[in-house]
Order: C-alpha cells, then structure tokens, then sequence
C-alpha cells in the first residue's frame, strides 16, 4: 500500500554536474504540477461525472486518462487528498448499485466493476488506503454483497498477472478486499449478519458463520498470492481475525501460520505464502489487542526466530522487513506501554495558551496533555524504574540491532523504527545499553549499512527523547566519523547515505534538544557540518549539512556569524559543486578563520586524493583559493605535506598533490608571499623526482603528464628558481609531452611552454633560442603527426626574440604545413589547423612586438608585410577550400573554421599598418577612403580591393555552405570586419549594400537558415560577389539536409520571384556555369551544383531566358557529357539524366543533342539507371513531340513501355536501336556513355583534387 | 528508501509544518512569535538572521522561521529537509510611510515560484496604535485581490501587545495548511 509500503525508491546518487541540477529541476515541476492542479481537477471531475452517470465506463479511454492525470501526483498526494470525498464515494456506490441491480451471479457486473475498480485502485496508489477507505460506503448489508462479489472475482481468476492488471481483475481484488476490511469492523456480531443462517437456528455456537469462512477461505488463499492483494488481504485478516467474536478462528489461523511458517520449502508459491503469511501476523499484532495475543506470542516468536536465521530470509529483504516489523511488535505486546519518566522533553509551548482568552474562539481543551509533559522537562536525570523485562523482549532487541546491519535500507530503517519504539519502554538503564549496542554499529570493521542504521536509529532514538544529553559525549563523536564517511570500493567509493543521514542525526538533534542542550554540541558540530556543506562531491549532502546547520544556528539564536554562515551556503549556493568549492567555501573561510583549518585539512586529506578526477582538479583549485587567508600556514605546513605526496603510490594521490602543490605555490606568489629558497629548491626538483621514479607509467602516465605540465605552468608564473639542469630537464619534459598523441596532454603542455619560456628562457641569448625554433620546424614534417601538431602548437607561442630573425623561414614553413598533405597516408587534419592557427599566432607575434619595439627595420618590416598579403593570406584562402574528410566526417571544416578566424585577424594587422610599416596614425574614418581611393594605396600600403573582394567572397561562400557553425561564423566574422571600431578595413566593394543586409550589433544567430540564407541571396545582385554565393548555395541546395535544402531554395526562389527576375535569372546562369566549369570532376560540388540544376529546371527557372535558354542548355549539355561519363554516382547520374531530359524538351536545336545523349543511357551498365533513363525518354516524347515525328511517336512509346530495361543488357541495346532509328538518330555518332568502354576521346579536364576522398573518386572516373 | 521519503513521512506522521514569519523590519514579527511562545515582549530588538521556535497547536507542531526584515532572506525559503507551507507576512498598519514599500517587497516574494504552494497569512499588526489602518483598508493598499487565483491567502487585523488576532490568524493558517497536506481526520 502506497502509504504504508512504499517502494523502495533508490536516491540516486551519480552525483555528476548533471545530476546536481536535477534536483532544482525536479522542485520545479513540483510546484508547476500545484500550480495546475486544480485546471486537472476539472478534466477529472468531468471524465468522473461521465462514468458515473452512465453508471459504469463506457470509454476505457477515460479510465486511461484518469490514471495518468494520477500518476503524476505519485508524490504529491497531499495536494489530492481534500479531493477524494468526491471521487471515491461516487464510484463505490455505482459499483453496490450496478451490483444489485444485476445480481452478484451475473458475468456482467465484473465487465462494470473492472474498470470501476482500475480508477479506485489508482487513487489508492497515489494516496495509501487509509485515506481513500475511509470514503468507502459501509453498511451492514454491503457485507454480503462485497463477499458475493469477491467470490465472483475469484472464481473467474484466469489468466498471467500480466493480463491481470490490464484487465482490471487485479484492481477489482484489491479494491473489494479493503472494502471488506472496513466492512468486517461493523459492530455486531457477525452471525446476526450472515443471512444463510437466518433459517438455521443457530445450531453450533462454535462453528463459524458460513460469511465467515468464505472470507477465511479467500484471504488465505490471497496471502500466497504474488500481488498487492497479498497485502490488503493481510489487512482485511488482522481485522477480522482481532474481533472479540473471532477468537476460534484466530487459534485455528495462528494454527495455520505456524505451519506455514515452519515449513521449510522452497517452493516459489510457497515463498508468497511464507510472507502473505509473516505480513497478516505484523498486521494482527499491531491491531489486536494484547490480551489476545499474549498466549500465541511463544510460538510465534519461536517461529519468526527461526525463520529469520534461515537462508530464506537472506534472499529476500521483503521478508527480513515484515519479519522486523513483526518481531518488533512481538516485543510491543510484551511490554507495558507508557511512557518513561526519564524522557527527554524539549520546551515547546503552545500556541493560544498565553493569548488572553476573551480573544480566542477556539476551544483548546485538546492541548492539555501537552502542557502537563512540559512539567516533567526538570527530569533528565535517570530514574531507575523497577521493571521486569522479559528474556523475548532481549532477543528481539539483539534482532532489531542486527537488522540495523541488514543490507536493505527497508530493513534497516524498519529496525530503527523498532528499536525507538521499544526503548520508549524500557527503564533508562536499558535504554543506555540499547544505546552502546547501536553505538557499536560505528565501528571501521562495520560495513557502510551498519553505519547508516545506527545513524537512523540515532535519529529516531532523539526523535523520541530517548537519548539523553549526557550521552552527547559518546554520540558526537561518532556523529562527526559519520559526517565524513567515504570508503573507497573499486573505482569508486561508498558512504554518500551514510553521510546524508548523519546530517539528519545534526538536524534531528537540533529539534529534539533545548538549545542550552545543544550549544556546545553545535560548536563540535560546526566546522564538520560546514566541511560537508561545502565539499561534499554530493549536492544532497552538501544540502543536508546546510540544513542541519541552519536549523541548530536557528534555534541557537546567537551563534558566532552563524546567519552570516547561513546566508553564504544556502540551498540555491549549494547546488553547484564548483561554486561550494570555490565560492562558498571560501565566504566562509573569510567571514571566520576557524573554519579554514578544517577546510584545508579536509581538502588535503580527502578531496586532493579523490577517486573523481574532476574533483582532484576542483579541490586544488579550491585549496588554492584558501591561501590568501593564511599564507604563511600554507608556505609551511601544507607545502610540507603535499610535496611528499607527490611520490605516493596512489595515482589519485600523486596526481592531486602534484597539482595542488603546483596551484598552492601560484596563489602564494599572486598573494605576494615570497617562498623561501630552501622551499624553491624542493619545489623545483618535484618534476625530476617524479620522471626519476617512472611515474608516467602505466595507466596514470597520461593525468601525470597533464598535472606536471600544469605544475611546470605554475611555478614559471611564479617564479620559482630553478637552476639550468632543471631548465633542461623541465624544457625536456614539455617537450616530451608536445608530441603525446593525446590532444589535452598537448594542449596542457604548450600552455606550459608559453608561461616557462617566458620565465625562464626569454633573454638568454640567440643560440639557445635558435636551437629550439629549429627543433619545432624541424618537426613540423615529421612523419609522427602528434609531433607535427605539437610543433606547430609550440611555434605559435614562441615569442618574438625567438621569431624574429629567421620569422621568413617560419612563415614559409607554417604556411606549406597548412597545405593538404600531399601523401594520403600522411593527412592529418588536426595538424593542419594546428598550423593555420600558428600561422596566424606568429602573425601577430612578429607585428605586435614590432608595432611597440620597433625590432624589425623598415625594410624588414615591408617585407614581412608583403610577405603577409601575399603570402600568409593566400595560404588561408586556400585552407578555406580544405574539405577533407574521413571516417571522422568533415574535418576539414576544423581547419576552415581555424582559416576563418585566422583571415579576420591578418586582415586587422595589414590594415593597421601604415606606408612606413608603422601603424597608421590617422584612424580613417570611412568617409575619407570613399573620397580619396586612388590616395589611400598610401595609408593602406598592404591591403587593396583584390584582397578585399577575395575576402569578403570566400566569407560569403562560407556563410552559405551546409554546416551551420562555419555559416554563423563566416557571418559574425564578416560581421567584425565590416564594423570594425579600431580597425577600418578599406576596398570593400559595395560596403553600403553589404551593410545593409548584414546590420550592425544585432546578435543572431546566422546559422539559422531560414534566417540568413533570405539576407545572402541578396548578394548574387553583385557580380563580384556572387559567383562565391552560388558555390556555396548550390552546396545547399543540392545537399541532402532536407530542411536545409528547403530554406535555401526558397531563399533563391524568393530572391528570382521579383520585377528584375529576368536579369537575375540570367546572370544565375553564368555564375551556374562558371562553377560547373570551374569545379569539373570533383564531385563534392558537382553533385549537388547538377542536383540544383534540376531542382531550378523544375521550377521552371533558366528555361525561358530566351536568347540565353538555349546558350545555357548547350553548355550544360557539354558539361554533362564529362561529368557523366564514367560515372558511378547514382545521385550524379539521376540528376544527369532528369537535366537531359528538361533540355531535350525544349524547343531548340540543342534538345536532339541532348536527346541522342539521354539514349545512350538506356544502354548503361547500370540497370537501375537503363530504367530511370527509360521513364525520362518516354515524358521527353509525351513532352516534345518533335523529336520522333508522328506515326513513330507510338511505336516508340510502345517499344519503352513494353521493354524491360532492368533486364537483359543485350535486349535493351537492339531496342535502343530500334529507338535511334525511329527518332533518326545515327548511333554511330553517339558518345560512348557507359563505363563499358575505357577508350575516351575526351581529355583530362583538370580536375580539382581537393583530398584522399576525391582521390579515390579520380581512380574511379575511368580515364 | 531514500531518505527524504523518510523524511517526508515523519513530517506528515507528527504533523509538522514550517512556517516563515517575514515582513519589513519593525513590522512586529519577533514580537507576535514571543507573544504566542508566552516569552516578555517587552524587550525585544531587530532580528539579525532568523530564530527557529517549535510551537505546537492543536494536533500540529509549528516550526516557525522568525526571519529579521533587514536581511535578504533567500536562503530561508527552503532547505534540504523541508519547504515552506506557510507564510505569515506581517505589516505594521501604523507605518503608513512604509506600506509602498512593503507591497512592493510583498509582491517579490510572491513571485518566488518556491513559494508558490504556501498557504498566506497577512496580519495587520498594531491595531492597538490609534490611527492604524484597518485590515480592510491594508488589504487594499496591498492590492491583495490582485493575488494569482491560486494563492490561498486571508488578512486578519491584530496586536502582538495585546494578542488580539493572533488565534484568529494562525488558526486559519494552520487549517489551510492542512487541508492541503493532511487528510483532516
Ligand atoms: N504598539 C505596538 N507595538 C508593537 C506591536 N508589535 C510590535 N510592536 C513594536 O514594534 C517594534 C518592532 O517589533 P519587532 O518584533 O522587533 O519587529 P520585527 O518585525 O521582528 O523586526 P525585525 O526583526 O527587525 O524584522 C518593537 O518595538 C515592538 O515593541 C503591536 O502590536 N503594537
Ligand atoms: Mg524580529
């Protein structure tokens, strides 16, 4: 039953970023669901209105909707409850009227009750069956009724429990039999109800009421059943069977369960019964009164002892459960029940006594009681009570605590809950020992179960006033070990519910004691609770703390900066785990320095060595952050204590004390604390000790190699003197780690390399410098690509005095490295970014240190300006058209992406520079170039329109492409540079227009199609332009991405769709045929350009250009023939084949070439293609009938309808040349179109070989 | 079992319920939680932070949040182990310079969707002082009725001096609060 059983709901405790955001989240919908309930509750009462004055379902749909509408208040049931009167009642009385009115015997009435039943039976698991029975009709006469029904049910039982449950016969069940469990409370004696025995005079006072026994009879037929009704029918037994009137029939069923469970069986069905059997016992001995039980208690006992040493019960936690709540119970019955004397009782008044009465209306006799408890608060001290505890009642006090162990949270909290309850009566004395038995649980040897028990008893034990505030002394510290616990298990480690419900034992003790009780168990309390609060790797336990913190700081009143504490970590602050780290952690290691030793201790010893790596990293990031609050502290003791750990054994150890030493020293030289030299020499050797032990071996190589690359980052920022053997050994190391194949290893290591050089090498002189410049060229062409791309990484950080004298050289180099690689086995895309982006890196480096310096002469200078317009931009340009792709998809769109960003950034420094290489004094203003263009050549010496309409172009080409993140880039980029504010970059053919379509500021998303592809077609008005715009159209247009390809077209169609459509249309023609031209044989582009050809000759574009239509087909016609030839690209050839088509309808000339050509088709290798190309020739004839002239017409249609092309290749060769004959077409001047033959009269065309893919295309083309 | 759900049954078994005394500072808050624990109202100064009072009524155990009105009070409206299902705002209806302000921050707080379930108690406090405003006319001033529809609200008028009022309030508080979170048996 939902309310009294529920499902074990397993917290999960993943505990990553992610999962921490979850929680707020699911806060949310929780109140979104208050919210809207009440618009739910009309759906509901509506779908409830419908059934129920149609007297039963007529839709099962509603029942559907019904329980989903329920479903959802699985946890919030409380917000359902005050709407239950009007849905339960309404529901039960159609069932006890449809009942009657067809009769209890009748098939019909189950078809009714079922889904009657299903819509109860879901309110039932939301709210628990104590709510919803009440609301169940009751009176005497029902009783029959419901047993008669329940008998029909019964009877009919069939079928899989799966069928069950849809069916509506499971809910049935439940709901008669808890209908039955209020019915059998009626107050008379039950033979008066039982109408069969009217006529029978009462014959046997000892034998039951028939009624009776049919109940018995089903109920522990149920008790084997493997469903809830096993439970409901425990229910309904305990009920019936405690009546005063039952007592035969109680012996004979405490018979039966002895049986039952002495029996030592393993059978499946008996395993049911076994706890059908163990849950109607619980259930009896927490109705029934003790008196009645009192004489079966022995057995019973006895029972339940044994059982729960059997191996039965170790399999089934569901039976160790009902076990502990019927042993618990047991030892209930045996004990008196009052309450002890020695309780602890808090002081809590109540509300209304102290308010003068002639205000209040409300009656408060009922708070009486309370009031008279309060007078006992004087009487902490034990009072030792005479009591005779039975022996059963010891024995069952031992079960429960080893129930605390179980591994089964039901369990254990189960026994927790048995152990307060039973040491609510027993003398303080024994209470004490109850107490140092659960504080045994909390011992190393326990397993993390036990651990969690006795934090759940300790709870419940305060809860209850039953754990004295002389016992604090014992309990707190073992609280505080709780707090903390963390036990590696493998990979990972064990202990978050642990810690979770030790924070409940904080807040729990926070309600349950009087403040002055408290206040020194707080100050203990304290800097543990916040230690969890801030780095526990869990948000729940973070939370957890806070809570229990905030509520003892509440009830304290004046803890020492407890509200500013308090107002630092709260709930919302928590839910991140870098900020607790980073933020919280230290406001409050700020607001009270108490705190910080703990903190740091705790970081030191738990967190630098976490299993979590990401945790490693984030709590040296944190110790970090707590050094400005004691520099000294940790110049001294945890440098001491870190830099042996960065030799231990443990890979998790080493790997956080090697970056938390690294991170330490840095804060300390930001906080502008000065390490002593002996500290700087230990410092120093830390990375020559670990390469000394081999630390980089073995499955933590790869984190060590991160963290020394990281250390090395540091402690050059800092400063750290080291002597020139270390220098080599460190430069040694980066180096090392530059060619790691691993990218973040790279990365870790040139980001090192940057801030050591700057330390340690600048100014050292040329030959040392030199000597490693040529070491990183060198390796730019070595065969190792993680060298390539390591090299390349390094060089782009290098400084100017490392550049400067050989920066040709450099630049030279960088730029062929950028360069597809021209062996196939050596491509690497990865390394050509690499490159691009140290390219430009050096760029900036050799003019930027130039720009402030003046280290290049004037002549210098120029020629590295030359060398960057002519050059280095080229180069760019070219990696632009890197489309190389591999298993990986499109990575060269990586090194387009690097080239796009590259081009903003050298376009800013040739146009920065002025005529004598300096930087142009006058920022001009964009007025002054329009006016002056043949002058500026003097102000911008280094950039001019080529150069400008190239860039803004190949930007325009990029913007239009397939892939959304290059186009929102080319964009935002293009962006920049027309709005530049520091730089005005010069030459931009129609600025003004471009402006227009690309408005300033506006932060857009540009690759969102629909969006950007309207504003760019624009650009296809300006014949500069718009050859770079249709390139990259037609790669979207013709593209496969189906949305893509919509929102471009009918960008496209738009932009033709207007008065001066006629131009357009025919300037599109030429820039469509240039790209044709331009890209021959290379597939990439020519699949979709012909794929778009179609697209538009099917939109009727291009073929009504009058002059230009037949000029446009003819050289479509000529392309054709290459591209087609030799082809195995089904796409291509599909196009191909559908633009002959359109051609050779069209009423010129030029359609009989494309006719005769279209033929040739028919006989391709292909057969799918023979048949595509057959269907195309039969509308091209339907279409044009000047092509075969009348009376041929028919015989050709026949001859194409009737000849299977897919077939043999031999039958549709003399049918193509029946064809031939008819349409008058000499085959012997056919081109050769299939790939049956390798003799070509045409030449190579020079085909643009972009890449290994297309290589392998070239193989293939047949030449 | 998790041990929220834990939790969460012990709360609804004992029925308890947290509820969150707030208003402007000066407003009377600290003084109505003394007067109803039966503590001397006569010395009472500005709350820094929050004070936590366990007062029981009836069959319910009130957790009560006296939280002090100078200090941003986020970090009260929920923690971990429990949510807000009351919330008592407190005006001090002889302050009319304030009452611009003390609608505005009323309204803020009731934008916090956290809040959002819980059940409204708004009492005019200081009746006692002569020309306080009437519950009535605070109601307007606040403008109340512009309250999202699903917001269980009522204003009563009292004095934390005399106690006048304070039954009434809490009594309908306590109610509401129930009737929404357990099934009245
Ligand atoms: N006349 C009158 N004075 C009151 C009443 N209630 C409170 N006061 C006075 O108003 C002043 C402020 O009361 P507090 O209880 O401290 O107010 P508070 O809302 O807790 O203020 P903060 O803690 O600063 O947010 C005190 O001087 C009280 O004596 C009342 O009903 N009548
Ligand atoms: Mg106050």
């Amino acid at each position: 039953m939902a309310s009294d059983n529920v499902a074990p709901e397993e917290v999960v405790r993943n505990g990553g970023e992610g999962g921490e955001v979850e929680d707020d989240e699911r806060d949310t919908c929780h109140i979104v669901l208050q919210r809207y309930f009440l618009r739910e509750w009309k759906i509901l009462k509506s779908l409830l209105d419908d059934v129920i004055s149609a007297g039963g379902v007529v839709e099962l749909s509603a029942v559907h909707k019904i329980r989903s509408i329920m479903d959802r208040y699985q946890e919030q049931s409380q917000l359902l409850e005050p709407y239950l009167e009007h849905i339960v009642p309404p529901l039960m009385f159609t069932i006890r009227s449809k009942a009657i009115e067809l009769g209890v015997t009748s098939d019909e009435i189950l078809q009714v009750i079922k889904p009657l039943c299903i819509v109860i039976y879901s309110v039932v698991t939301v709210c628990g069956y104590k709510a919803v029975i009440k609301f169940f009709p009751h009176q005497v006469s029902d009783l029959e009724l419901a047993v008669s029904l329940l008998e029909k049910c019964h009877d009919k039982d069939s079928g899989t429990s799966l069928r069950e449950e849809s069916t509506g016969e499971m809910e049935a069940k439940c709901v008669i039999l808890l209908w039955l469990s209020i019915l059998v409370l009626i107050p008379f004696d039950l033979s008066s109800v039982d109408t069969s025995m009217a006529d029978v005079n009462n014959l046997d006072k000892d034998k039951l009421p028939p009624l009776v026994q049919r109940i018995l009879s089903f109920s522990t037929d149920y008790l084997s059943s493997s469903g809830p009704m096993r439970t409901i029918a425990g229910l309904l037994l305990s009920r019936l069977l405690t009546r005063p009137d039952m007592s035969n029939a109680f012996s004979s069923f405490t018979d039966w369960t002895h049986e039952v469970l002495s029996s030592k069986s393993n059978d499946i069905v008996d395993h049911f019964r076994l706890l059908g059997a163990t849950e109607s016992l619980a259930a009896i001995f927490k109705t029934g009164s003790p008196r009645l039980l009192v004489n079966v208690v022995p057995t019973i006992w006895n029972d339940a002892s044994s059982l729960m040493k059997s191996n039965t019960a170790t399999r089934s936690p569901l039976l160790r459960k009902y076990l502990a709540k019927l042993t618990q119970r047991i030892a209930l019955t045996c004990l008196p029940s009052r309450s002890p004397s020695w309780r602890y009782v808090g002081k809590t008044s109540t509300l209304g006594e102290h308010i003068p009465s002639n205000f209040s209306k409300i009656d408060q006799g009922t708070d009486a009681s309370k009031v008279s408890l309060n007078l006992n608060q004087d009487e902490y001290c034990p009072q030792e009570e005479d009591m005779d505890v039975p022996e059963i009642v010891e024995e069952i006090i031992e079960v429960l605590l080893s129930g605390l162990r179980d591994t089964d949270t039901v369990v254990r909290w189960s026994a927790a809950k048995g152990i307060g309850r039973i040491t609510s009566r027993l003398t303080s004395t024994l209470a004490d020992e109850v107490l140092a038995s659960v504080l045994e649980l909390f011992s190393p040897s326990e397993g993390d179960g036990s651990w969690h028990g006795g934090c759940l008893s300790l709870a419940e034990l305060a809860r209850r006033g039953l754990l004295l505030p002389f016992n604090f002394s014992k309990v707190v510290p073992v609280v505080v070990k709780a707090l903390h616990y963390d036990v590696r298990r493998g990979p990972h480690s064990v202990g978050s519910h642990v810690r979770d419900a030790a924070a409940y034992v904080c807040w729990a003790f926070g309600r349950a004691y009087y403040h002055t009780d408290m206040r020194s168990v707080l100050e203990q309390l304290a800097p543990h609770l916040l230690t969890v609060a801030c780095y526990d790797r869990e948000v729940n336990c973070r939370r957890a703390a806070a809570a229990a913190f905030q509520e003892n700081v509440g009830r304290q009143g004046n803890f020492p900066l407890g509200i500013d504490i308090v107002n630092t970590a709260d709930y919302f602050a928590l839910s991140s785990r870098v900020n607790s780290y980073l933020h919280v952690a230290v406001g409050i290691a700020k607001l009270d320095d108490n705190y910080l030793y703990p903190f740091a201790d705790e970081l030191l010893h738990s967190k630098i060595s976490h299993w979590d790596k990401g945790l490693r990293e984030l709590a040296t990031n944190a110790l970090s952050a707590l050094v400005k609050f004691n520099a000294e502290y940790f110049a001294d003791v945890v440098l001491e204590k870190l830099i042996p750990l960065t030799l231990s054994t443990d890979l998790c150890m080493r790997h956080g004390a090697t970056l938390a030493l690294g991170e330490v020293v840095l804060a300390l030289h930001e906080f502008g604390y000065l390490l002593p030299i002996d500290k700087q020499k230990q410092v120093s050797g830390i990375v020559p000790a670990i390469e000394k032990a081999r630390l980089y071996r073995g499955k933590g190589g790869e984190i060590m190699r991160s963290a020394v690359s990281r250390f090395i980052e540091c402690i050059s920022m800092a400063h750290v003197n080291v002597t020139e053997k270390i220098k080599r050994s460190l430069l040694d190391t980066l180096n090392e780690n530059l060619k790691h194949p691993n990218s973040q290893i790279q990365c870790a290591a040139v980001e090192a390399l940057k801030h050591f050089i700057h330390a340690y090498l600048v100014g050292l002189g040329n030959k040392n410098n030199s000597g490693i410049l040529a070491k990183y060229l060198e390796q730019l062409s070595d065969a190792n690509v993680a060298s390539r791309r390591g090299s390349a990484l390094a060089i782009g950080i290098l400084p100017f005095e490392f550049l400067a004298n050989q920066w040709k050289d450099v630049l030279l180099k960088l730029c062929s490295s950028t360069e597809i690689e021209n062996d196939p086995n050596d491509r690497d895309a990865e390394s050509r970014v690499n490159a691009v982006k140290a390219l430009v890196a050096v760029c900036h480096t050799l003019t930027e240190a130039n720009e402030h310096s003046g280290s290049f002469s004037g002549e210098d200078s120029a020629m590295l300006f030359e060398f960057l317009k002519n050059e280095v931009m080229q180069s760019l340009f070219k990696a632009l058209d890197d489309y190389s792709v591999d298993k990986r998809g499109d990575v060269g769109s990586w090194v387009r992406e690097a080239a796009i960003v590259g081009l903003e950034s050298c376009t800013y420094i040739l146009c920065r520079i002025g005529p004598l290489g300096l930087p142009s004094q006058s920022q001009c203003t964009p007025e002054s170039h329009k006016e002056v263009n043949n002058t500026v050549n003097e102000v911008h010496p280094y950039f001019d329109g080529t150069l400008a309409v190239t860039l803004v172009g190949s930007l325009v080409k990029q913007a239009t492409e397939k892939m959304n993140k290059i186009r929102d880039l080319a964009a935002k980029v293009l962006q920049r540079i027309l709005y530049n504010n520091t730089v005005f970059v010069p030459f931009i053919a129609f600025r003004e227009i471009l402006e227009e379509i690309i408005p300033q500021g506006a932060d857009v998303d540009w690759g969102e199609p629909a969006f950007s592809y309207p504003l760019f077609v624009q650009l296809l008005q300006l014949s500069c332009y718009s050859k770079y715009v249709m390139s990259g159209l037609v790669i979207s247009i013709g593209g496969l991405q189906d949305s893509l390809r919509k929102a471009s077209l009918n960008a496209l169609l738009d932009y033709l769709h207007v008065k001066e459509a006629k131009d357009r249309e025919i300037s599109l023609s030429e820039d469509v045929l240039w790209i044709l031209e331009n890209y021959r044989r290379c597939d990439r582009v020519m699949i979709p350009s012909l794929k778009t050809v179609e697209i538009l000759f099917s939109k009727k574009i291009f073929l009504n250009m009058e002059a230009q239509t037949p000029i446009f087909c003819s050289r479509i016609l000529e392309s054709l023939i290459v591209e087609l030839k030799g082809s195995k690209d089904f796409s291509k050839l599909y196009s191909g084949i559908a633009i002959l088509g359109f051609i050779a309808s069209i009423l010129d000339p030029v359609n009989k070439r494309a006719f005769t050509h279209l033929l040739t088709f028919l006989t391709h290798r292909y057969p799918k293609i023979r048949k595509a190309t057959a269907e195309q020739v039969y509308l091209v004839l339907l279409e044009n009938g000047s092509l075969v002239a009348e009376p041929k017409s028919d015989k050709a249609l026949e001859i194409i309808a009737e000849t299977c092309w897919e077939g043999d290749l031999d039958e549709a060769k003399s049918k193509k040349l029946e064809l031939c004959e008819l349409a008058g077409v000499d085959f012997s001047q056919l081109p050769k179109a299939s790939s049956e033959t390798k003799k070509s009269s045409i030449q190579r065309p020079a085909t643009v070989d972009e890449n290994a893919s297309y290589s392998s295309l070239v193989d293939s083309a047949g030449f | 079992m998790g041990l929220l759900s834990i939790i969460r049954k012990i709360k609804r078994k004992e029925k308890e319920m947290r509820i969150l005394m707030v208003g402007l500072d000066n407003s009377g808050k600290t003084t109505i939680v003394m007067k109803i624990n039966g503590e001397d109202t006569s010395i009472i100064s500005p709350t820094l932070g929050f004070n936590i009072k366990t007062i029981s009524y009836q069959k319910y155990t009130l957790n009560i949040w006296d939280v002090g009105g100078q200090k941003t009070i986020r970090s009260y409206w929920r923690n971990y182990f429990e949510q807000t299902d009351g919330l008592v705002w407190v005006v001090d209806s002889s302050d009319l310079r304030r009452l611009d302000d003390c609608k505005y921050e009323l309204h803020n707080l009731l934008k916090e969707e956290r809040l959002s379930g819980a059940s409204l108690l708004i009492l005019a406090n200081k009746q006692d002082i002569e020309g306080s405003l009437s519950p009535d006319e605070i109601a307007k001033v606040l403008d109340l009725e512009a309250m999202d529809n699903s917001r269980h609200w009522r204003i009563v008028g009292c004095s934390a001096y005399t106690g006048e009022g304070l039954l009434e309030g809490f009594d309908w508080l306590v109610q509401d609060i129930a009737s929404r979170i357990y099934m009245l048996d």
